[in-house]
């Protein structure tokens, strides 16, 4: 009895901690999808919502009934006619952005400002006319290309461009994957408001992936080869985007704008990502600790994944170089954060400050702890991720005080004519948007995205749109970072600029410290 | 005895003196004096006893065998009548219009060959196995009911292979024997007013009769085969039956555990206690048993004194006589 | 000497952390021979009931407690009235509680305001205020001498439980002969519903419990009660001290390893393992049933 029993838990131990792999993969990918990073390539077992696609208590859900976008119209009701469609991305349903607003493409003339009350016209775009793209976009755009011959690639007609788009809005993380979803549909949407490229309207089609790169890659598919999508834009569901990358090279379809976080993302031909790389943001860090706070000595707490690996590696590259010295290197997992020995060890070593990679969640542990000792470092806490993750505050509570983290692009407490474009866009179709630094990466991709597009003239092709892309030098929303690519080499992105867990109120705040710098070890 | 009771419990001297009397009146009772005392349960503080009547309510302990109308024994009552009883399965007829008399203070035996229907007998008798047809009446009313409700009747057994419960100490099989016999099932479980002094008190007494030396604390899963048989008797007796099935308990006992069990056999008949008795063990059976049925195939085929059953010829053609060829 | 002493320390509460959630799975499967899989699953999701109800709606803790703890002894009493009581036996029973494992997660998952962070923040009325160890250069806080605090009464209470009153003994012998027991009056489904009904109750309680000092989160609950199984092992799943034992030890070694032997990767998250291993080992070579009764005789 007692032998039969003891196979029987045997082989229950098995699946329990397969289950616990899965659920650490969930959670690796969560902290990827934020820009964190891991090894995962996303939990599958993701309860699957399929068809209950977005939840639908966000009032940030614009209901305009269909009707022509005129310049009028956008101010009392944001987006009418052509709110991306919320109802179902994933169950086959069509959610274009273009909707209604199709046949008011012809109608509407180009160039008119149709930005909510500010009267902002797209040209005056901060930053935008300094890009090589806006100097491309001279094109007419009221001039209608021709009926017939407007078919110049796949998924391009006269009057549309078909863009796929792969958001996360159900499984564990719809409810923050959102977000970086609708912040680009935002943004693609105020582009065809105000006149789309070169008199195309994009024509978008939504799908949820339900942060399962499987049912993303399937999605891909069926966007690519059956709706016959001209490109895929702005899609940042880690969990997808790794094996998108591989999916198109071999389709040739140009992927613009993915998370950027795997780093395998950086090997792809057709692959744009705007992210940063976790190992340029540990050295930009750890050069910044050495040089302005005088560290000589650290501990390292980082997640067990490449991409902790390679945080963990960029700063101690840097620290050593710079003289300073690793003392304690931990590992860390989900399933066993290593908190409460890490700082048994940091505090044996006398360490000046506790670097990390992890989670929002490991983090407040590690610094609630801490707190609970009276202790803290004498330079304190800093890492990269935190502050993708807008609960980091409230996880920490006051012991998060001091925290560094940083940002790919200029931190939300500044007032930049470039936020507050992004702000204005963003919030105009969806208000109650969390803003973090990847739904402004989402606004960037989309943005980059349709300027390439306009620079192409009419000629809109997918190999032009590669060449544009790899010729883009010092793109600039005045948001804190230019972006180039080169053919073969696309690390755009590798700035980073710290902001730090202050005092506002009885709350803590995430505040910029005025400091960015970039990695320039890819530049070759 | 220290101060720490079994199971660790301190005994105060007011319920050691308690237990005494209940003990004293219980002793009183086994060796059929006639002293009329109220159920054991009914003399600890204020926990009562189950008075209700009816199938749940245990017959008070005063009425137990040994002491039958609380004045003398009245050995050869007729205490359990089986008449057709008749039970299959699928296919087999298990037991075909048997047949059984015990009475009070004898022995009786139930032989046979293996499979002839004797563990179905008593399976059907405790109540684990509903009899397709046939009555059995027991004390003069009809058995009927949940194994539980017939065991509070009086009606006691023990198992071919002994069924203690393992991971509990001896003395804790033996309470529990004691107290579901007191108590029904959920007031044992959830009724936290109960006390239970005067149980282990008994338990510990049964355990001396029935001749257990060992530690009453160790698990029972932990007792060489011999004392599990004993122990699981004593369970049993905790009880206070009247009617005892024992289900081959010689089986596994040597020469020594054997002679004690037929001396204790003897003693509780002569407590007037009525015990239906399985057994292979052809002289044990013939020494102790004042009358034998004899099963095969599921149906009786002899009844009778040892020496009746043991002259008739089918029996021998059918059994003894092989087991006699094999001895 | 801080460094052991904390060391010391740190494993302590770990281990009082493993044992909560041991004792429960062990108070399941001595008395009905189920190996809980849910119960850290079921911990968490009446964790989150409770989060919710004092931190999304404002309720007094205490009140969010009882109604968390009380959410999770439904749970218990459902799942053994419409599941376990319809399974023949005690391997069915236990891939039903895989199967309720797998549902709690998944419910967690699907409350889209329970899932929004990876963790939520649940303290409790004591998060916060410390103990400063005399002599050394760090403290103690009141939810870990809470955690601890509890861990013993848990432990007592059960060993009283079990060993003393009669409630204890109808489960025991249940477990030991369904059968045995029901001819004497006491039926499973007299008992059962109480096992699972305490189970459940200790399982969520041990998550709010835990949650100030971890925050309230899935993965670590669920790799703890990895853990947690892989010390009842120590005790063959019955005995309670034994378990104790096992996770202080167990505890002990990770939390020495990951101070004094950090370079040796891996070998802390190994131990469970290596734990595990090493009892099926000495089972293998001594007879299992000697090694149950001696677990008994310790239970």
């Amino acid at each position: 009895m007692r032998s039969w029993r003891g196979l029987v838990v045997f082989a229950v131990l098995l699946l329990v901690s397969a289950a616990c792999n899965g659920s650490s993969a969930q959670r690796d990918a969560l902290l990827r999808l934020n820009g964190v990073g891991g090894a995962g390539t996303g939990g599958s077992a993701a309860p699957d919502q399929t068809g209950a696609a977005v939840p639908s208590d966000s009032g940030v859900v614009p209901s305009g009934a269909p009707s022509v976008g005129g310049p009028g119209s956008v101010g009392a009701s944001p987006a009418a006619g052509a709110a991306p469609s919320f109802g179902t991305p994933a169950a086959g349903g069509r959610a274009s952005a273009s909707g209604g607003s199709r046949s008011a493409s012809s109608a509407t003339p180009g160039g008119a400002p149709v930005s909510g009350g500010g009267g902002q016209a797209p040209a005056a775009r901060p930053g935008a006319a300094a890009s090589s793209a806006a100097s491309a976009a001279s094109p007419a755009p009221g001039a209608a290309p021709a009926q017939a011959n407007g078919n110049t690639d796949v998924g391009v007609t006269a009057t549309s461009i078909k863009v796929g788009h792969i958001g996360i809005y159900s499984g564990p993380v719809g409810y923050v994957g959102q977000n970086l979803s609708l912040a680009a549909r935002a943004t693609l949407q105020s582009i065809n408001d105000s006149g789309g490229v070169n008199g195309r309207k994009l024509d978008v089609l939504v799908r949820d992936d339900g942060w399962d790169g499987t049912k993303g890659i399937n999605a891909a598919r069926d966007l690519v080869e059956r709706e016959k999508v001209f490109a895929i834009c702005c899609t940042q569901s880690v969990s997808t985007t790794d094996p998108l990358t591989a999916y198109a090279d071999q389709q040739k379809v140009p992927n613009v704008g993915p998370d950027g976080w795997g780093l395998v993302q950086y090997g792809g031909q057709w692959s744009w990502p705007l992210g940063v790389p976790a190992m340029s943001e540990a050295r930009v860090l750890a050069k910044w600790q050495v040089e302005k706070q005088g560290v000589k000595k650290a501990a390292l707490l980082h997640l067990n994944s490449p991409t902790g690996q390679s945080f963990r590696d960029g700063y101690k590259e840097v620290l050593e170089k710079m003289g300073g010295k690793l003392e304690v290197v931990q590992a860390a997992s989900f399933d066993d954060p290593g908190t409460t020995t890490l700082l048994a060890r940091a505090r044996a070593a006398n360490v000046d400050t506790i670097a990390i990679y992890a989670d929002s969640g490991i983090v407040a542990r590690l610094m609630r702890e801490a707190a609970g000792q009276g202790y803290k470092p004498p330079k304190g806490f800093a890492g990269s991720t935190f502050y993708y993750f807008n609960v980091t505050p409230e996880l920490t509570g006051p012991a998060g005080e001091g925290l560094i983290s940083s940002s790919h692009w200029t931190p939300h407490d500044q007032d930049t004519p470039g936020l507050r474009r992004y702000r204005e866009v963003v919030t105009k179709y969806y208000p109650k948007i969390d803003h973090t630094a990847w739904t402004v990466t989402s606004f960037v991709g989309a943005n980059l995205f349709a300027d390439t597009l306009k620079k192409l003239g009419l000629n809109v092709t997918r190999q032009r749109l590669k060449d544009a892309l790899d010729s883009t030098t010092d793109y600039d929303l005045g948001l804190g970072t230019k972006v180039s690519f080169r053919p073969g080499q696309h690390h755009a992105n590798t700035a980073t600029h710290l902001v730090q867990l202050m005092r506002e109120g009885d709350k803590l705040a995430w505040k910029s410290i005025g400091y960015d710098d970039r990695d320039a070890t890819f530049d070759k | 005895m220290t101060g720490a009771g079994p199971l660790g419990r301190r005994i105060t001297p007011a319920g050691r003196q308690r237990g005494r009397d209940v003990m004293a009146a219980w002793h009183r009772l086994t060796d059929g004096d006639t002293v009329a005392v109220g159920p054991a349960d009914g003399t600890t503080n204020g926990n009562g006893h189950d008075s209700g009547p009816g199938p749940v309510g245990r017959r008070p302990m005063s009425l137990a065998p040994w002491s039958v109308d609380g004045g003398g024994r009245e050995d050869g009552r007729e205490l359990l009548s089986v008449e057709n009883l008749s039970i299959h399965f699928g296919g087999v007829q298990a037991l075909r219009d048997v047949r059984l008399r015990v009475r009070t203070g004898e022995v009786t035996g139930v032989i046979g060959p293996n499979g002839a229907g004797k563990s179905t007998l008593f399976n059907c008798l405790s109540g684990l196995l509903q009899p397709d047809a046939g009555t059995v009446t027991f004390d003069g009313a009809p058995l009927r009911g949940a194994p539980s409700v017939r065991a509070r009747r009086g009606l006691g057994r023990t198992f071919q292979t002994p069924r203690l419960f393992r991971s509990l100490s001896v003395l804790d099989n033996l309470l529990f024997g004691c107290e579901t016999a007191d108590w029904s099932g959920h007031r044992y479980v959830f009724d936290p007013r109960l006390g239970r002094l005067p149980q282990i008190e008994r338990a510990e007494r049964i355990a001396a009769l029935v001749g257990f030396r060992g530690d009453l604390s160790v698990p029972a899963g932990s007792l060489p085969f011999g004392d599990l048989r004993t122990v699981e008797l004593a369970r049993a007796l905790c009880g206070a039956p009247s009617l005892l099935m024992l289900d081959e308990p010689a089986s596994g006992l040597d020469a020594d555990q054997a002679q004690s069990f037929v001396g204790l056999m003897r003693e509780l008949g002569d407590m007037g206690l009525a015990v239906l008795l399985i057994e292979h063990d052809m002289a044990l059976v013939m020494g102790l048993c004042k009358r034998i049925t004899v099963l095969d195939f599921g149906q009786v085929i002899a009844e009778g004194t040892p020496e009746d059953v043991q002259r008739n010829e089918t029996v021998v053609h059918a059994y003894l006589g092989r087991s006699a060829a094999r001895a | 000497m801080s460094k052991l002493l904390q060391t010391v320390i740190i494993g302590t509460v770990t281990g009082s952390l493993y044992s909560l959630l041991a004792l429960g799975m062990v108070l399941v499967y001595r008395t009905t021979g189920v190996l809980n899989i849910a119960h850290g699953g079921i911990g968490v999701m009446a964790g989150f009931v409770a989060w919710d109800l004092v931190q999304l709606r404002h309720w007094p803790y205490y009140a969010g407690l009882l109604v968390g703890v009380s959410f999770a002894v439904l749970v218990g009493l459902a799942f053994e009235r419409f599941v376990v009581r319809r399974l023949p036996n005690a391997g069915s029973r236990t891939v039903a509680t895989l199967g309720l494992f797998l549902l709690a997660q998944g419910v967690v998952f699907v409350v889209p305001w329970w899932s929004n962070n990876s963790a939520q923040v649940f303290p409790s009325p004591f998060t916060g205020r410390v103990v400063s160890i005399p002599g050394a250069d760090f403290a103690v806080s009141y939810d870990q001498i809470v955690l601890v605090g509890t861990v013993v009464l848990l432990f007592l209470g059960l060993q009283f439980l079990l060993r003393r009153t009669r409630l204890g003994m109808a489960m025991r012998a249940v477990s030991d002969d369904p059968a045995a027991s029901r001819l004497m009056g006491v039926r499973e489904e007299l008992v059962a519903p109480v096992v699972w009904a305490m189970a459940f109750g200790i399982a969520g309680l041990s998550v709010m419990l835990i949650a100030p000092i971890n925050l309230l989160e899935n993965t670590s609950i669920v790799a703890f009660t990895l853990k947690a199984l892989a010390v009842t092992f120590v005790g063959g799943l019955v005995s309670l001290p034994l378990t104790v034992l096992g996770a202080t030890v167990l505890a002990l070694l990770e939390a020495f390893t990951q101070i004094y032997a950090a370079d040796i990767r891996g070998l802390p998250s190994a131990w469970p393992f290596i734990l595990m291993v090493a009892v099926l080992v000495i089972r293998l070579i001594r007879p299992t049933k000697a090694l149950d009764e001696q677990a008994l005789a310790a239970a």
